[in-house]
């Protein structure tokens, strides 16, 4: 994929300041909530602030990446011949462009606050500059590489190896899950579980199950149904019962 | 005092759209559900934009303080005196806020859709889900109540699941809604049990009172300790387990990347309207509350997203996949605004939600570009070949 910038250009430049306003360019949108943010954490929290001051940079190096890639690049030969979408579409992406390039300079603070009392701010140039930099750094870093390619990222790739190879693999924490849930919960847990239902609870249960029809097996001619038989079982009885009776008195 | 209670036409429209759509759909022509949801959502999003205008500009403000209005509240389900689950909606400016960017991306994924899904067979079926999920959406930050929070809150996750899964005969698709609607199963564990312990020891749900800096709340919880945090740092770490789970936060991320299996108009609503905000606004919500009684669960919140926006930006760095590369982008994102959180002013982390929404929806709204020069009806196969080719071709230009 690449140069697609010759075939789509409305979302080539929509994309642009998506990727310009996330990564913090003024005055796109992106720019005033990173600098309010950044302002507010370098106060309180120096060591917060180094890693989102990093995280800047890097936002802005893999949306560039992204960008050079698919817009720029060389041209690739493509199955079907990549077209600009419906108006439909385009009408919603314009928008939002519109949306993430100026919705920065409406005053939030204003009207956005936790005790409901407006509160002014104003952008913090020691903050703001610096931060910029940053964000173009990381521009210029995915420019030479993805663009210009004057610096292979093959080389940068394999130079930091583990690493490279450990984030690709989303530092391995699908496997990490993988592993805790069918590893440990399955095999340590649910097969002991299972087997000890599938035999114990199971087996208990069929062997009352059995036990009962066994006894019911033998026991069940004894209702034949014929009313004789009946008739001659509790005459007999009662003859039986009138006997021993006579016995016992006697005796 | 303006009276507001027009605004509950702005949730309850969309349920009702749902519920038509959902039965009555496939009676008509698959276009007609398209247009009634979209007009719906339109009304919504006109409303909402009005309600703002009243609120922000006219009667929100008394004396400077812009109040808290609760326009709407009945009691649905009483306790005790004092405990009691009320539905209900509650104005005040961050809710006006999210309501008025949830409709509006609402109604962007809602037009783009209608070009997107042009030909789908499950159309309607498509379009009812978004709709049912708007509403669960705006039921969530309308909310007077953190236990109506909870409740909008599953119906988001239930929601979610369906639209990631809309290619139900797809594995992948089916197994990445499976996915995330554990994972946030999980984390809503802990958001339940946060809100159960916040409760026994506030004596109330209603976030008014929450809140409240003079309030029961904040009074009595302080005393009772467990493994040297108090119990109400524990509710607070517990509810922002929920917010983690709904927000991607590491280690509940994992769901957030396999969500691209969904249409990509559902991938930009998820990752930019609304969803993984959800989590933000929670913690903006609970403010006060964490400000005043626990400043430790802040730490934890600040730095659980300091972690995670760092880990996400390195991984989207070398992810070859323009959609993963998005998805990574919004946990690192979403970190970044739970950093904010640390610090006592909501506004920068309000603001940060806006603008995260307007630029990673458009970026979700550009990649569906990519899509739709397929005009093919066999479509998906062409996506998979696509994605692959991509794979191949990201390769290449690293």
């Amino acid at each position: 994929m690449g140069n697609l910038r010759k075939y789509m250009p409305v979302t080539h430049i929509t994309f642009l300041i998506a990727c310009l306003a996330i990564a913090g360019i003024p005055p796109l949108s992106g720019f005033f909530s990173k600098d309010e943010i950044l302002v507010a954490v370098v106060e309180k929290n120096i060591f917060l602030f180094g890693v989102q001051y990093l995280v800047a940079g890097i936002t802005a190096f893999y949306m560039f990446r992204l960008y050079f890639t698919v817009f720029w690049n060389r041209d690739k030969n493509y199955e079907h011949d990549p077209h600009e979408s419906p108006n439909v579409m385009l009408f919603t992406l314009i928008f939002l462009a519109a949306c993430s390039a100026l919705a920065g300079l409406i005053p939030f603070s204003q009207f956005v606050s936790s005790n409901g009392e407006s509160f002014s701010t104003q952008i913090h140039m020691n903050i703001a500059i610096p931060t910029v930099g940053i964000a173009l750094a990381g521009i210029i870093l995915a420019f030479v590489l993805y663009k210009k390619e004057s610096v292979s990222p093959e080389k940068i790739k394999n130079s930091l190896g583990l690493l490279y190879r450990s984030a690709y693999r989303k530092f391995y924490i699908d496997e990490v899950y993988i592993f805790v849930t069918k590893k440990i919960i399955f095999n340590m847990i649910s097969v002991p579980v299972a087997w000890f239902d599938r035999h114990v609870v199971d087996n208990t249960m069929n062997g009352i199950a059995y036990t009962t029809n066994f006894v019911s097996e033998k026991i069940k001619y004894m209702q034949s149904g014929q009313l004789q038989q009946y008739a001659f079982i509790m005459v007999a009885g009662m003859i039986l019962i009138f006997l021993l009776t006579l016995y016992l008195i006697i005796v | 005092m303006e009276n507001f209670l027009y605004t509950l036409i702005i949730p309850v429209i969309l349920f009702f759209t749902f519920v038509f759509t959902g039965l009555f759909g496939s009676k008509f022509k698959p276009a007609v559900s398209g247009i009634i949801c979209t007009a719906s959502v339109l009304i919504s999003a006109v409303l909402s934009y009005w309600t703002a205008y009243q609120y922000y500009f006219i009667h929100g403000k008394v004396n400077g303080v812009y109040q808290i209005i609760n326009v709407y509240k009945i009691e649905w389900l009483k306790f005790n005196d004092t405990l009691s689950i009320d539905i209900g909606i509650l104005l005040d400016p961050i809710s006006v806020m999210m309501m008025v960017v949830i409709t509006t991306v609402s109604l962007m994924v809602h037009i783009y859709s209608i070009g997107y899904m042009k030909g789908d067979s499950g159309y309607s079926r498509y379009f009812a889900f978004l709709s049912l999920f708007t509403f669960a959406m705006l039921g969530l930050v309308l909310s007077v109540n953190i236990f109506m929070t909870y409740m909008f809150w599953e119906l988001v996750g239930i929601s979610s699941y369906l639209l990631i899964g809309h290619y139900y005969n797809k594995p992948s698709a089916v197994s990445a809604s499976k996915k995330a609607f554990i994972v946030t199963r999980f984390a809503d564990l802990g958001f339940l049990i946060g809100i159960l312990l916040l409760s026994a020891f506030a004596g109330t749900f209603d976030f008014n009172e929450l809140t409240n800096p003079n309030g029961n709340a904040i009074l009595q919880s302080a005393s009772v300790t467990f493994m040297g945090l108090s119990a109400i740092t524990w509710a607070l770490i517990l509810i922002f387990i929920g917010c983690a789970g709904k927000s991607a936060m590491f280690p509940l991320h994992i769901w957030l990347p396999d969500a691209m299996e969904g249409p990509t108009p559902v991938s930009a609503l998820i990752h930019a309207a609304t969803m993984v905000v959800a989590g933000v606004y929670l913690i903006a919500r609970l403010f006060p509350l964490y400000v005043f009684t626990s400043p430790a669960a802040l730490e934890v919140v600040a730095h659980v997203g300091a972690f995670t926006s760092l880990f996400a930006a390195i991984i989207a760095c070398t992810q070859t996949d323009i959609k993963r590369v998005l998805a990574f982008s919004t946990i690192s994102q979403i970190g970044y605004m739970m950093v904010s959180s640390e610090f006592p002013d909501t506004v920068q982390k309000k603001d940060s939600v806006i603008w995260h929404q307007c630029f990673i929806c458009l970026l979700m709204q550009c990649l569906k570009l990519y899509y739709s020069w397929e005009p093919d009806q066999l479509y998906m196969r062409f996506i998979r070949m696509k994605l692959t080719q991509w794979a191949i071709s990201g390769n290449i230009c690293q």
